[in-house]
């Protein structure tokens, strides 16, 4: 299966200074690396340790870039700006001057975790088959918008998106983010709340795949085609 | 993605807040602790910052550290010479820096009326 899918619902936030990679690192949940060239995702969570947003984060020489999704890059924003604390640190909203495009399947040989520049094509290899391309300019307006074809992804691959199973109701152990919490990087803001989750074996809630019938209907996240993304409680599948 | 004006690209604007003519308070212990810690240098003062990060979202810096800080508040207090960064002078006014003596989670702690919250090891407010 190879296909592309637009996603003018991700915008590109970049984090300029020679203290980014710190700032970001201190406030999220995953370990950022400093070696210009990695890519990982981390997830910005509130004290309850409740996700703000989750991101992409590209390493770069003179910052990190966060992709991440529109309808919550503001929130973001406002959750790091009074952080600066006189950190060389800027955030610059590079939205309006790129646009992003998943592709699935595509033969690569980027590492998982790398990104590289082509003229004003950055790629950015996140899974075995996914790729984000993040292009300069606008998007031209024909592309593809494969939801089908993406939602059948996610599912297969238990993927989590913005605004249906990544909310601000939801931990990262509850929507299928559990890679994006680093065990020993140190304190960041809800470290303290999901450490003690995974230390008890609790976290309450988890993301699953399977069949439709398989869960309760208003545990439901996705559906298609019969196969289902539910977010259950964890009492529930024990 | 266009790198070519990342770094001249003009960055969101910030509300940026007022430096507060910071007050602090230095107990006894603490002061003590300090004293030692300066021995006999000259010129010596105790850095009070804070960064972003920590469980609770900001997290203390205190560093001894020689000279002048560039845009920071110089402080006398007791005769132990403090310097608080601007920056984050909103967020430690009124605060007291004590030292606790025991085995586990003790040395210098801060005890800070800005604090909604602060975490388990008395690093890092909210």
């Amino acid at each position: 299966m190879s296909f592309t899918h637009a996603r003018d619902d991700i915008g590109v936030l970049y984090v300029r200074g020679s203290d980014a990679t710190a700032f970001v690192d201190g406030l999220s949940t995953n370990l950022i690396p400093t070696e210009p060239g990695r890519a990982v995702q981390t997830a910005f969570t509130d004290r309850a340790a409740k996700i703000i947003a989750a991101a992409v984060v590209l390493v770069r020489e003179e910052g990190v870039v966060l992709l991440v999704h529109r309808p919550v890059m503001q929130t973001l924003i406002d959750h790091l700006q009074p952080r600066r604390l006189g950190q060389d640190v800027a955030l610059v909203d590079l939205s309006e001057r790129n646009h992003v495009v998943y592709a699935i399947g595509r033969t690569t040989t980027l590492n998982i975790g790398t990104w590289e520049t082509q003229e004003s094509n950055t790629t950015v290899q996140l899974h075995q088959e996914l790729q984000v391309h993040v292009i300069a300019g606008p998007p031209p307006g024909d592309e593809a918008n494969n939801v089908e074809a993406w939602t059948a992804w996610r599912i297969q691959h238990r993927w989590p998106e913005h605004g249906v199973e990544i909310t601000p109701n939801h931990h990262p152990f509850a929507c299928g983010l559990e890679a994006l919490v680093h065990d020993n990087k140190g304190c960041y803001l809800g470290q303290e709340v999901l450490t003690r989750m995974k230390s008890r074996g609790k976290t309450g809630w988890i993301l699953m795949q399977g069949d439709v019938t398989d869960f309760p209907e208003q545990r439901l996240t996705t559906t298609h085609e019969g196969k289902a993304l539910a977010i259950v409680r964890t009492s529930e599948v024990q | 993605m266009d790198c070519g004006t990342c770094e001249s690209a003009p960055a969101t604007p910030v509300e940026e807040v007022a430096p507060v003519s910071v007050h602090l308070t230095i107990t006894d212990k603490a002061r003590s602790m300090l004293s030692d810690a300066f021995g006999d240098t000259e010129g010596q003062s105790l850095l009070v910052g804070v960064l972003s990060g920590g469980c609770s979202g900001y997290m203390y810096d205190l560093q001894i550290i020689e000279g002048t800080e560039p845009d920071c508040q110089n402080l006398n207090i007791e005769g132990i010479n403090v310097q608080v960064p601007n920056a984050s002078s909103h967020l430690l006014d009124g605060i007291e820096i004590d030292y606790v003596d025991r085995l586990m989670g003790g040395g210098f702690r801060i005890n800070n009326p800005n604090a909604g919250s602060t975490c388990g090891c008395g690093e890092s407010f909210g």
